[in-house]
């Protein structure tokens, strides 16, 4: 058996086109191929996100919404320009004020914005890591541990 | 057909109530064991799997074990689920309560961190010059510590503190020092604070759990039935005697409603869970505190500096100059001149070798890369375990008004922190940061938060023990002073936490308390 990813591409239902393409952009800027190893694009990155904020509960949906639309908006208003069509300096003008150090990950920065980079920065990151690309690159065969199924589950019958 | 009855109903599997199997099955006293989940099969309930593969590529299914933070895609089905047997609290106070419900409960995952407590712990009224005190001292408790580690095969480095007492250790091998570890303990020795090395039980075949060290006795006397998915709702008490006959429960998967008879009932489910069974069965609390003074450790604040010789992959070139770990066992508040702004105190890990973390820095991309490479193996980090004050406030009480998938009334936990918290946090942040600028390292990150309470899966008190029958649950052998019958031998007993793991104390009072009760009975007295 081989995975779905193999033979068919994701469809994206949760964010909007724009906020995608943001998502998209955000992405690529976090996390572009480094060190020769495959960036978020090419770990499908953008679509796991969706998929995975679409299943998330509404805080993080909103938290992202509300962050990919700022984007969106802040391109807009100092280039006039979607965030995706953004150059890499100016894509830096807007995402720099948002970038902070978070010291204890379990306390995001209180300003939504930049609430929205830290979650964001770290899933992209996360989610690149944990990527097949990521983990059958150059040879490498990681990622493989042990996985608890459902013990005794409830009868059903 | 009239089942027989037991001598003693143990509730629970994990590590205090496997013990209390042992002790009295060794004592020919016959033991039915009922455990809320199933036995886990180690073969059979686990798969190498690629992360990639996984649904949610390793991020968990969202909204699941919001309150397990150590809870991961691979290890999610090994929790109690959360929507089965939920929990509430008001929304400005949360609470993680981590709980397991396989057979040998949370002692098949536990760190297997092996400390005692001190007389600065049991003593904790005089100590801290408020609150109260344990019934016992260390001397009372002293030769079960010993036992108790003799069967988890503790390898630990004797040290002569009194604020770490030495156990019967088997020898352990630390590797011989980094030379950034030399100098970190050379400036803890200048400043009075000591340093020694962490004390882990070995068990046997990697596994230090009740499934492995302490049931297996039990069940080969021939005087232990273990059965699993048994979800206990209340006890019984016999309404004439007033003295406790068994329990209700109910089967897992069917649902069946059941009855098991015993001449006395020795709860073990955990702190919590022994608890909400006693506040469900309305019984053992004349004192009016059962479900008061929950208190557990507070687990963070991350201090992290970078070696300068270390950076751009020296490192990995310069052999003995990195690596390794140190223990700083509680070092405050030992002396009465040593005048803080907290009571009790906290333990400290150094470790060195590590790295810097992405969310140290405001960068990303090529930029980020750069610094995570340039502070790669460079780092040496602290972090803290800190006693939180036990406060008649902090307390469990049941919710009537919502009921676990078996329709038992839920616990309604109510935990805040205090300044002394804070404080005893920032103390460490701030002592740690004060180190490394000694070492001549560079800070990057510093912390003094924590996690909320009950991450530290160390949750204690609830039906503490003590001498007086108002001020608390069990007398000072984990019996309950309304009803001699019916004992505790969980962490729910504790008086005060330490630092300390508390799983060798947890052990040793269950293993007194079942000597006491095995002697008890053979007088005819229980």
């Amino acid at each position: 058996m081989i995975s779905p990813d193999n033979v068919a591409e994701p469809e994206t239902r949760f964010f909007t086109t724009g906020q995608f393409a943001a998502l998209r952009k955000l992405s690529d800027l976090l996390m572009p191929p480094m060190r020769g190893n495959p960036g978020a694009l090419d770990a499908a990155v953008p679509e796991f996100l969706d998929f995975l904020i679409g299943v998330s509960p509404a805080h993080r949906q909103a938290l992202y919404r509300n962050g990919l639309d700022a984007l969106n908006a802040r391109a807009k208003k100092q280039f006039n320009k979607s965030f995706a069509d953004l150059d890499a300096t100016q894509c830096d003008a807007i995402i720099r004020p948002l970038l902070a150090p978070v010291p204890w990950t379990h306390e995001p920065p209180k300003d939504p914005l930049q609430h929205f980079m830290a979650a964001a920065h770290d899933d992209v990151r996360t989610a690149t890591r944990n990527s097949r690309e990521w983990n059958t690159s150059g040879g490498r065969r990681g990622g493989a541990q042990l996985f608890w199924n459902p013990i005794d589950p409830i009868y059903k019958g | 057909m009239t089942k027989k009855e037991y001598d003693v109903l143990i509730v629970g599997s994990g590590h205090s109530g496997g013990m209390a199997a042992k002790i009295l099955a060794s004592h020919g006293i016959s033991c039915v064991m009922l455990n809320a989940g199933p036995e886990a099969d180690m073969q059979r309930d686990r798969t190498r799997k690629a992360v990639y593969d996984l649904p949610y590529r390793g991020f968990g299914k969202p909204g699941r074990l919001t309150h397990v933070f150590q809870a991961s895609e691979f290890n999610a089905n090994q929790w109690v689920d959360e929507a089965e047997v939920p929990y509430t609290y008001e929304p400005q106070a949360p609470y993680n309560w981590v709980r397991v419900r396989l057979l040998g409960g949370r002692s098949l995952f536990w760190s297997r961190q092996s400390f005692r407590l001190s007389d600065f712990e049991f003593n904790a009224a005089e100590i801290d010059g408020s609150g109260t005190s344990w019934p016992i001292r260390l001397a009372d408790i002293a030769p079960f510590y010993s036992r108790v580690e003799e069967i988890f095969r503790v390898a630990g480095r004797k040290e002569g503190w009194p604020q770490f007492p030495d156990g019967n250790f088997i020898e352990a091998r630390y590797p011989a020092d980094s030379q950034t570890l030399k100098l970190v303990t050379d400036l803890c020795n200048a400043r009075g604070f000591g340093v020694s090395k962490m004390r882990t039980s070995q068990g046997v075949g990697g596994l230090a759990s009740s499934i492995n060290l302490l049931l297996p006795d039990a069940l080969v006397t021939g005087k232990l039935e273990i059965v699993q998915n048994a979800i206990v709702r209340e006890v019984s008490v016999n309404k004439n005697t007033g003295l406790v006959n068994g329990a209700h429960f109910v089967d897992r998967h069917s649902r069946r409603e059941m009855h098991v008879k015993a001449k006395v009932v020795v709860l073990a489910a955990g702190s919590l869970e022994s608890t909400r069974l006693l506040l469900n069965s309305g019984i053992a609390n004349s004192s009016g505190v059962m479900g008061h003074y929950l208190h557990d450790q507070i687990y963070g604040v991350n201090v992290t500096a970078s070696v300068p010789e270390a950076r751009d992959g020296k490192a990995a070139a310069t052999p003995g100059l990195m690596g390794g770990s140190a223990f700083l066992p509680r070092f405050r508040n030992l002396t009465k001149s040593d005048k803080r702004n907290f009571i009790k105190g906290y333990c400290m890990m150094i470790s060195s070798g590590g790295g810097a973390n992405a969310n140290m820095f405001a960068e990303y991309g090529e930029e980020l890369q750069k610094k995570l490479d340039h502070y790669a193996g460079s780092c040496v980090s602290a972090t803290i375990y800190g006693e939180r004050v036990p406060r008649f406030e902090n307390h469990v009480r049941i919710n009537k008004s919502v009921t676990d998938a078996w329709g038992i009334p839920v616990l309604h936990v109510e935990a805040h922190d205090s300044d002394n918290e804070h404080n005893q946090a920032k103390d460490a942040a701030d002592t740690a940061e004060e180190l490394f600028h000694a070492a001549g390292w560079d800070l990057i990150s510093k912390t003094d938060k924590f996690y909320p309470p009950g991450y530290s899966i160390h949750e204690v008190g609830t039906c503490r023990m003590g001498d007086n029958p108002k001020t608390s649950v069990l007398n000072k052998f984990n019996q309950t002073h309304d009803i001699k019958n019916l004992f505790v031998v969980d962490g729910a007993c504790f008086v005060t936490c330490g630092w300390q793991n508390p799983t060798m104390t947890i052990s040793a009072l269950s293993m007194r308390a079942s000597e006491y009760l095995a002697e008890q009975m053979k007088k005819g007295e229980v």
